[in-house]
């Protein structure tokens, strides 16, 4: 079936779009496997586990997203591999530095040649516009950078690492849920499997849909089970703190830089805890104005 | 090529007649015969339009065309602002709700028709205020939280003040993987399946977009009104314990001696029938009914065998008790 996927897009919600093509490749596959069993051939697990990806990707995605998009963060975390880390980038800016020192030096040498040779003095221009733009003297970049750490507030530090801490034990949890859904996928698959040996299915809708169910009703086991409710509450629970505690990283940061124009979430949602309790006030206060002119 | 219908979900007119910040009350344009007017109070996840998809599936019509007054509340699209409300915020809005309709119809009571999350708020009202309520109508109401469903299960195992601590409100995305994650085999593969398998019947298109449209048009919960009811009703069952209190008044279900209506659906996976039945038994009215359906939460408003024969049962139902 040829579908023109462009006609769908903006018309349909984007969920429906990505279920749709989804389910179209889900199809293609198991047609296949289908027509290998209707020709006798027998039928490898392992073909199914493309339909497993394209079912739970939709799920796993946004997983995964938490766990790369904070690996890119990762410099921020006040442990030993990043000290290390910014201390080996101090040295390389240090040797920068006297690099550039030494043409300066060499330039300044050059110009005064030139000067000697009664052409136009640029050395004073050179010397100024050096001084204009390189750091002050009582500033030393190169070391602030390695103890960019020493000079984060202690919160913001405690925060940082609650939030690493979580963010690996969401991993682990993850990786666990992921392997839960997988091995419950192919249990099923392996019993449809035996059922497809003694059932004769004549039609592919029939097999598809004997497929389906057998694999539903396995997935109606396990998403009540006690293992998969630890699992599901444990990552949920260490992906939010992960979430809460590298916000307030952030918060804590920008609350100790006086130059921060802007406010922080924790602050704003404090302003709309009191507008809503002004709010609530003003409603009761109508109220007995009401009933007092009622009386 | 396939012919994707334009979606444009809500047949009724309607206007506004009460802007309040995030909620709002919409007032259907009819001409009704009925004395008591009908006040739709949906349920906080989803969109109520459900109940006015299109022109061939639509609740609202069905009951405009009965010549009955219909009202509708409107819970909006939670932002973060809006992070801090309360259960007791949505049952302030509702009793606004009913006294200004009383007030400009000149009657004492309305019919309330909640809808899933919206009829245990229509339970809370009822209990509280009987005597603004003429007659109950509880379409799939989860009163009793403690069902075996795969939902209920995960949501007395879940930590709902770290999402919230994290996340501000509970975000439309993280409620739309959780209601697919319940069941993703029949969700994610076996209705996209049947979609497939229909492609070229333009009738099955527009029905199934429109109705996925409306699923994927999730707004947030309010972060705190998110802790109260899993907390709450899902880990205490406080509403079918009589232990929930609106502003230190406590539920009382002796009080829901008005006629009341129930409708349940079989398959439903959201609010099972179970759900219910406690109180059903328990309520004292003797005007009470209830109509099962083979269907699921959805397809108890939308199937057409719901729109031709349930409906058509629960209008007769409201209009007889509406003079």
């Amino acid at each position: 079936m040829f579908l023109e996927f462009s006609q769908f897009i903006g018309r349909v919600p984007k969920e429906s779009y990505d279920l749709l093509r989804r389910n179209i490749e889900i199809r293609k596959v198991l047609e296949k496997i289908y027509r290998d069993y209707k020709a006798g051939i027998e039928i490898n697990p392992a073909d199914f586990d493309f339909i497993f990806d394209e079912i739970f990707r939709y799920f796993f995605r946004p997983l995964e997203l938490a766990i790369a998009n904070t690996m890119l963060f990762s410099f921020l975390l006040p442990d030993r591999k990043n000290i290390r880390l910014l201390e080996s980038f101090s040295e390389v800016f240090q040797t920068y530095d006297n690099f550039l020192k030494s043409l300066k030096d060499h330039l300044r040498l050059t110009f005064s040649i030139f000067e000697r040779d009664g052409m136009s003095s640029w050395v004073e221009e050179f010397e100024e516009f050096f001084e204009r733009y390189k750091a002050p003297e009582i500033y030393d970049f190169n070391r602030s950078l390695s103890e960019y750490f020493f000079a984060l507030p202690n919160k913001a530090l405690k925060h940082i690492s609650e939030s690493f801490e979580a963010w690996e034990r969401f991993g682990g949890d993850y990786f666990n849920f992921k392997n839960l859904l997988m091995e419950t996928y192919r249990s099923a698959v392996k019993e449809f499997i035996n059922t497809a040996k003694t059932k004769k299915f004549e039609s592919h809708s029939y097999f598809a849909s004997e497929f389906y169910d057998t694999v539903a009703r396995k997935f109606d086991d396990l998403l009540k089970s006690e293992e998969y409710l630890k699992v599901q509450n444990s990552m949920i629970s260490n992906l939010m703190d992960h979430f809460y505690h590298f916000r307030k990283f952030a918060e804590e940061w920008l609350e100790n830089t006086p130059l921060n124009p802007f406010a922080t979430v924790s602050q704003i949602d404090e302003a709309y805890k009191r507008i809503t309790d002004l709010r609530r006030k003003i409603l009761e206060l109508e109220n007995k104005i009401e009933e007092i002119k009622r009386r | 090529m396939i012919a994707i219908p334009e979606i444009r979900s809500g047949v009724c007119e309607f206007d506004f007649e009460i802007e309040d910040w995030l909620f709002r009350l919409a007032h259907f344009k009819s001409e009704p015969e009925h004395k008591i007017p009908v006040l739709i109070c949906y349920a906080f996840i989803n969109r109520p339009y459900i109940l006015d998809l299109h022109e061939d599936v639509s609740v609202i019509k069905k009951m405009l065309d009965a010549k009955l007054d219909v009202w509708l509340v409107d819970w909006g699209y939670p932002k973060r602002a809006d992070r801090y409300l309360q259960l007791s915020d949505y049952v302030d809005f509702m009793d606004r709700c009913v006294d200004h309709i009383r007030e400009k119809r000149g009657i004492d009571a309305v019919t309330l028709h909640g809808y899933c999350l919206g009829a245990t708020l229509s339970i809370i009202y009822a209990s509280l205020f009987p005597e603004k309520v003429r007659n109950l109508v509880l379409q799939a109401p989860p009163v009793d939280f403690h069902t075996s469903n795969t939902l209920a299960v995960w949501a007395r195992n879940i930590n709902p003040e770290k999402i919230v601590r994290s996340l501000g409100n509970a975000t439309g995305d993280l409620l739309n993987l959780s209601f697919l994650l319940v069941d993703p085999i029949r969700l994610v593969v076996g209705k996209y399946n049947s979609l497939l398998d229909n492609m070229d019947d333009e009738k099955f298109l527009r029905d199934f977009f429109y109705m996925d449209h409306w699923i994927f048009d999730s707004p947030a919960v309010p972060g705190s009104v998110y802790v109260e009811y899993i907390t709450r009703w899902y880990q205490r069952n406080e509403v079918i314990n009589e232990e929930f209190d609106y502003r230190g008044r406590r539920v009382n279900l002796e009080n829901i001696k008005m006629p009341t209506l129930v409708l349940v659906a079989e398959k439903d996976h959201i609010t099972p029938p179970e759900s219910v039945s406690q109180f059903f038994e328990k309520i004292p009215s003797k005007d009470k009914k209830m109509i099962l359906s083979e269907k699921g939460h959805i397809g108890l408003t939308v199937s057409s065998s719901s729109q031709k024969k349930i409906w058509q049962e629960v209008i007769k139902w409201i209009v007889e008790r509406s003079d």
